[in-house]
């Protein structure tokens, strides 16, 4: 089983590194083109032209890395996908049809259509193609959402389930929460990838326009979104998560003993041994104040359950979510700095803020990791919460030597295309986007 | 309710063939028929825009097989679990050589992806033909319901073969000879001059092998399993689907004869229709054949759908979903439809 899981998890969180470039980028490409329009700046266009280079490469990246997402359910979790398939694949089916058919046709004529026929359809595919990522976020969204808090569904006459009800499935509550949280993740990323390469333009002194304007839209966009990701939609994904899965809470929160008053933790080692935290730092009473706004208010701790419920990877799971909240503080931080400056029109000048803006693009795509990794193992032991463990779900007839191989496989393939993917990256950077105003007019 | 499920399933996949199909060709003849990097340049101009939405009905189909079938689907993909993954494997790298290949213009660059993007186009051609022929052929399915193949073992059809054998390997060599004249129909559609010359010497001479391999492989696959013939008995209606193959191959020949060359494209779109609805028609209601015991442990659509009423509600969304699907393809074709020169040729 431990194979089959680090192929998922391998799988997955390299696919995850592109689709939320994608998603935040076709943001804003729509931006910089329906503005462009707008206001007739050939700039904005420009800049419109430069990012969906990056969002295709993206694209295609996310693309052939998603295709063995859809059909690792069925070779390495075939109980799984025996077990509940009439459900999820409704939704796995769906976003194929409805949403990723949008993407890749409209990213087609995205991408080769300009001059073939014109701003208008032009215009209309780049928010066909913002639209179609978009939803297929939602459709993939929906499939996990209904993991983690399994509604709509009952059991057949041959033991497996099946959907009452596809309402329950498509506006399960848990999605709310779960959808904009990550979607505003997904915008974070890319408007620090924006950010960076502006910040490197204005350092390396070229394309200063477009250092000006990447700056200007990625900055203003990052700090909206960097709050948004916290507050309201961070805050509230929590709370369904002290609701529904406590225990996940508890060992995120790395909660050992059920206490009222319960306090944040914000540094420390969970120490499984003697079930507390070695070198705690903590402000007394937060958490429960954050959770139930009442200090007095009862946290459920770990021990209020049976070891058995436990996430099998407790530190995992705690520095997961500790990670990601204290990157989403730093990222808040960073860009209300920003704004300030500005604001001031002095922005040019901080040589210390344009390092940090340009040296921070890693940081988003280790948050969103880290907070799918909170959500995902946190999950554990089960793989549809509550109804079925993950070790009941695995192939039986795929023998461990055979997963290993194709792990091992999966690992060398994605190490290059991960460097092929960096140098492709930096390779359009250093082109910029100057030259490609040259190449269009030829 | 099974069976409209089962019939939307073989469209899908029909759509991927015909779709995908044609830029596998197009990989397949690449190194054959491109004498420089002006031509490479403008073939692959004809699969930029249209190859990722091509995928995406391999995505869909999986999806709804998926949810109509997920036994089958669950079992499948465990049993062929080498095979598949491998699959997904050429398909990433087939993917990637595609969009990357344009992005240096460098000669070794550009051969290196030319090379992998052809190597994979004949893999998954291969192993596609191979797929089918193995859904004819019958896998062990074991009391448990389920079943691991390994990709080989000597190769010769029984009871404990591989997933190839020389029975599937027949049908890997004709999914490829298919694909690649499905691919120089299409570039025999699209280009002008001396490479529309060249398609289409090599349409008719892979018409004439794809034709004898038909054959072959209907006999064979009669004498296999020799319940395939039942349904084509009891229900004659059926048979349109066999005499359609052999009236698109003929038709295939005739356009090429008259240099009709958007007729040839489609009857060989059709022509595939045809062949994987007669296996539709032979395989029914069978969707993965036990090899051990065929009448008691194989997989049908009935023992391994999904219920009733999840059916009924995949029927809600499903045919809307899919008139947006052919809109959006026929309007992606439609925007770079026509023929190119050498003056098209964009740079990105």
């Amino acid at each position: 089983m431990e194979y089959h899981r680090l192929q998922f998890a391998l799988a997955a969180m390299f696919h995850y590194l592109f689709p939320q470039l994608t998603m935040g980028l076709s943001f804003f490409v729509v931006l910089f083109k329906t503005f462009g329009l707008l206001l007739k700046k050939e700039l904005l266009l420009e800049s419109s032209r430069f990012w969906v280079k990056f969002l295709a490469l993206s694209f295609i990246f996310g693309v052939v890395t998603g295709i063995p997402m859809e059909f690792l359910f069925g070779t390495n979790w075939s109980r799984f996908s025996q077990y509940c398939g009439s459900v999820i694949g409704q939704t796995l089916a769906m976003e194929g049809v409805f949403a990723f058919f949008l993407e890749s046709s409209f990213l087609g004529i995205l991408l080769f259509g300009e001059k073939r026929l014109g701003q208008k359809i032009h215009l209309l595919s780049a928010w066909l193609v913002f639209l179609g990522s978009w939803l297929s976020a939602y459709f993939i969204l929906t499939t996990n959402a209904w993991m983690q808090h399994p509604i709509g569904y009952r059991l057949n006459a041959n033991n497996n389930l099946e959907l009452i009800d596809i309402r329950n499935l498509l506006f399960n509550p848990w999605l709310f929460w779960q959808f904009f949280h990550n979607m505003v993740a997904a915008v974070v990323t890319s408007s620090f990838v924006v950010c960076s390469v502006g910040a490197f333009y204005k350092l390396s002194n070229q394309h200063i326009p477009f250092a000006a304007i990447f700056l200007k839209h990625g900055i203003v966009v990052g700090l909206l979104a960097t709050i948004f990701v916290i507050f309201p939609t961070g805050d509230g994904e929590s709370k369904q998560v002290f609701t529904y899965q406590p225990t996940k809470a508890a060992a995120m929160e790395g909660i050992f003993h059920t206490e009222k008053n319960a306090p944040l933790i914000i540094f420390g080692q969970p120490n499984l041994q003697t079930l507390t935290l070695d070198n705690p730092l903590y402000l007394p009473g937060m958490l429960s104040f954050l959770t139930y706004h009442r200090f007095a208010a009862e946290v459920k701790g770990l021990d209020h359950f049976d070891r058995n419920q436990w996430p099998d990877n407790i530190p995992l799971v705690y520095y997961a979510y500790h990670i990601m909240v204290g990157l989403g503080t730093y990222f808040v931080a960073l860009m209300t700095v920003a704004v300030c400056f500005l604001l001031a029109r002095n922005l040019d000048k901080q040589q210390w803020l344009l390092w940090l803006l340009f040296l921070s693009f890693p940081f988003p795509f280790i948050a969103n990791t880290a907070g799918w990794i909170t959500t995902e193992v946190g999950r554990q032991p089960w793989v549809i919460f509550g109804i079925l463990k993950t070790a009941d779900g695995t192939s039986q007839a795929v023998n461990a030597g055979n997963a290993l191989f194709t792990l091992l496989g999966f690992l060398g393939l994605y190490v290059c295309l991960g460097v092929l993917f960096l140098f492709l990256f930096i390779l359009e950077i250093s082109r910029g986007p100057q030259k490609n105003v040259h190449m269009e007019n030829v | 309710m099974e069976t409209i499920w089962f019939w939307l399933l073989v469209v899908m996949f029909s759509g991927y063939v015909i779709l995908d199909g044609l830029d596998f060709g197009v990989g397949m003849l690449l190194p054959f028929i491109s004498k420089n990097l002006q031509e490479r340049k403008l073939i692959y101009q004809q699969i930029l825009p249209v190859w990722d939405g091509n995928e995406v009905w391999l995505i869909a189909g999986g999806g709804i097989l998926f949810f109509s079938f997920p036994r089958a689907y669950a079992v499948a993909f465990s049993g062929f679990y080498l095979a598949f993954i491998i699959l997904l494997w050429l398909l990433i790298l087939r993917g990637i050589s595609i969009e990357v290949r344009s992005k240096i213009n460098h000669e070794l660059w550009q051969k290196f992806w030319d090379f992998l993007f052809s190597f994979s186009s004949y893999l998954i051609s291969f192993t596609l033909g191979i797929a089918l022929g193995n859904l004819f052929r019958g896998v062990p399915i074991n009391k448990n319901g389920n079943f691991f193949l390994p990709l080989w073992t000597y190769f010769l059809p029984g009871i404990d073969a591989g997933i190839v054998d020389i029975y599937t390997l027949l049908f890997g060599f004709l999914s490829s000879v298919f694909f690649a004249l499905h691919g120089s129909l299409f570039l025999n559609l699209k280009m002008s001059h001396a490479l529309q010359k060249k398609c289409q010497r090599i349409a008719s001479s892979l018409l004439l092998l794809l034709a004898l391999l038909s054959f072959i492989s209907f006999f064979w696959t009669s004498k296999v399993q020799t319940f395939f013939l039942k349904n084509f008995v009891e229900f004659p209606i059926y048979l349109i689907f066999p005499i359609g193959a052999v009236v698109c191959l003929l038709s295939i020949f005739l356009s090429l004869k008259y240099h009709k060359s958007f007729s040839a494209f489609l009857c060989s779109s059709f022509f595939v229709c045809m062949m994987l609805g007669s296996s539709a028609v032979a395989l029914y209601p069978y969707l993965l054949i036990s090899s051990i015991d065929p009448f008691l442990r194989s997989l049908t659509i009935f023992n391994s759908a999904a219920s009733k009423e999840t059916l009924k509600i995949g029927l809600f969304w499903f045919p809307f979903g899919f008139l947006l699907i052919l809109l959006y393809t026929i309007i992606v074709y439609r925007a770079f439809k026509g023929k190119m020169n050498s003056q098209d040729v964009i740079s990105y």
